[in-house]
């Protein structure tokens, strides 16, 4: 028995979270939602929705701001967004 | 107890000798007790005494009494432990892997289809390496029986698990402490499946010296993790990995299997010191191997039965000797050749087949034998699938059939 061989540490699958970890997944993007701020009535429905968390509000910022870096252009946000009289305040538009 | 008493009469009389009762736990808590019990309650028993913090396990047949016994003792309180009550078998290795990602030490049970049921989850376990010590009670395959037969934990050889075999109760009860104490090795850290034959062992009662919690306590010390879930430092354990990290992680795990055989035997003497018994050896030999003319190679009860058939060939005159691996996974190659080199002629009997082939011992074996060019005369022989009964002489008619042949 060799007892004298140096015992290797094991290797466990550990993945750390990190930003972007995918890549930029903003260039996926075919379609991309188009910010409307007088339709805004800043209920953050699209901030709650948004699956990959790409909807920011900032402590000043009272509207809501889309990070294009990573939206993939799903369009959650325009599904939810109640709008103004109708009017919603996200719309998507060809990229 | 007595069962014509009335439940009155019998508090009457446990309230009589409770002073004695007390005296007695203390006594079990400094002393080792000789038992009568089963194999599947020798498992509970060494559980117990190793202080899982979670089990989950899921109680049908081909289930055994061995998770029927530790719900018991979690719901009477005699154990400080999360006991969850799963739906199925895949469920209750899910469970099992995630609270030992949280941190905890951990245990379940299984046999049989159950183990296949539980399958995807086992190779889990086994690829991401997660330190549960997991009993299977070896029971036959569809068509299905409740009888000693390999076939199931043999499926499982590959999936990354240490595997033991057990050849009688006390063994059972030894190696499922040391198992908690080889999985959680931090040069180790890899799940450990000990394996003990159905009803020959899980559900037949023999003398088991059980040790003291004390005892156990000094040997098994608390779960220390490798890797613990944290939500301040999260991570992701076992998620989509790509080629480079996949093969970095396999070639860890055969290094992991390597620090195994060479610390396997390192634990099974701290064992033997600080409780006694078990001995150091992962291949047991029994009879005079220098003499003997042809060695027959088994494992768990097979092995056990050789044993037998070693005394009844003597008064024959023939000599011949017994070689039990009762460690599979990581297989004893080196010791094996050592022992295989100093006999004539090999008998390697199988209680499982691999289809298509051969039995799995007996191929292992047989490569085992072209890599060091070792001369020796292969036998080999599948017995006792289903839980065919083999008695000594059964074993001993083949050992008599190779001689003859030779």
């Amino acid at each position: 028995m060799n007892e004298d061989i140096e015992l290797k540490d094991p290797v466990l699958p550990l993945g750390r979270p990190t930003l972007g970890s995918a890549g930029e997944t903003g260039d996926w993007r075919t379609y991309r939602p188009k910010f409307i701020e007088e339709n805004c009535i800043k209920c953050y429905k699209c901030w709650l929705s948004c699956p990959e968390g790409t909807i920011r509000v900032d402590a000043h910022g009272e509207y809501p701001y889309i990070d294009y870096v990573y939206c993939k252009g799903c369009g959650v946000c325009v599904h939810v967004c109640p709008g103004r009289k109708k009017q919603k305040a996200l719309e998507m538009i060809p990229e | 107890m007595c069962s014509c008493l009335s439940r009155k009469e019998k508090a009457e009389s446990l309230g009589n000798d409770s002073r004695i009762e007390v005296k007695e736990m203390v006594q079990s808590l400094e002393n080792p007790q000789t038992k009568l019990m089963t194999g599947a309650e020798a498992v509970a028993t060494a559980a117990k005494l190793s202080r899982p913090q979670v089990i989950a396990a899921y109680p049908i047949t081909p289930q055994t009494k061995i998770v029927e016994t530790l719900s018991g003792m979690v719901a009477r309180g005699e154990m400080d432990t999360e006991y969850i009550n799963v739906e199925s078998e895949h469920s209750a290795m899910g469970a099992v892997i995630g609270a030992s990602l949280a941190g905890t030490r951990t245990f379940t049970a299984t046999s049989s289809h159950g183990l296949l049921y539980m399958g995807e989850l086992v190779w889990w376990a086994g690829m991401t390496r997660i330190p549960v010590v997991m009993p299977v009670v070896n029971r036959s395959l569809n068509p299905w029986n409740i009888w000693p037969d390999h076939q199931d934990a043999m499926t499982f050889r590959d999936a990354g698990w240490i595997q033991f075999y057990a050849k009688n109760n006390q063994e059972v009860l030894d190696l499922t402490i040391c198992a908690f104490k080889i999985a959680e090795h931090h040069k180790i850290w890899m799940p450990v499946m000990v394996c003990l034959d159905g009803f020959i062992l899980s559900h037949t009662s023999a003398q088991v010296e059980v040790p003291s919690q004390k005892k156990v306590d000094n040997f098994l010390p608390p779960f220390e993790p490798l890797a613990m879930l944290d939500p301040d430092n999260p991570f992701a354990h076992g998620s989509l990995t790509d080629s480079e990290g996949i093969w970095e992680q396999r070639m860890s795990l055969i290094d992991g299997f390597n620090n195994a055989h060479v610390l396997i035997p390192q634990i099974f003497t701290e064992y033997t010191e600080k409780i006694g018994r078990l001995g150091n050896y992962l291949i047991e030999v029994t009879g005079d191997i220098e003499h003997a003319e042809c060695a027959v190679i088994a494992l768990g009860t097979l092995g056990e039965e050789a044993e037998q058939t070693v005394e009844y060939l003597l008064e024959k005159n023939i000599k011949a000797v017994v070689l039990r691996p009762r460690v599979f996974r990581p297989f004893p190659k080196k010791e094996l050749i050592v022992l295989i080199n100093k006999v004539p002629r090999l008998l390697v009997i199988d209680r499982a087949v691999s289809f298509g082939n051969a039995g799995q011992l007996a191929i292992e074996i047989q490569a085992e034998l072209f890599a060091h060019k070792v001369e020796v005369k292969f036998h080999q022989k599948i017995m006792g699938l289903g839980g065919m009964d083999v008695n000594y002489v059964d074993i001993a008619t083949e050992i008599e059939r190779v001689l003859k042949e030779d």
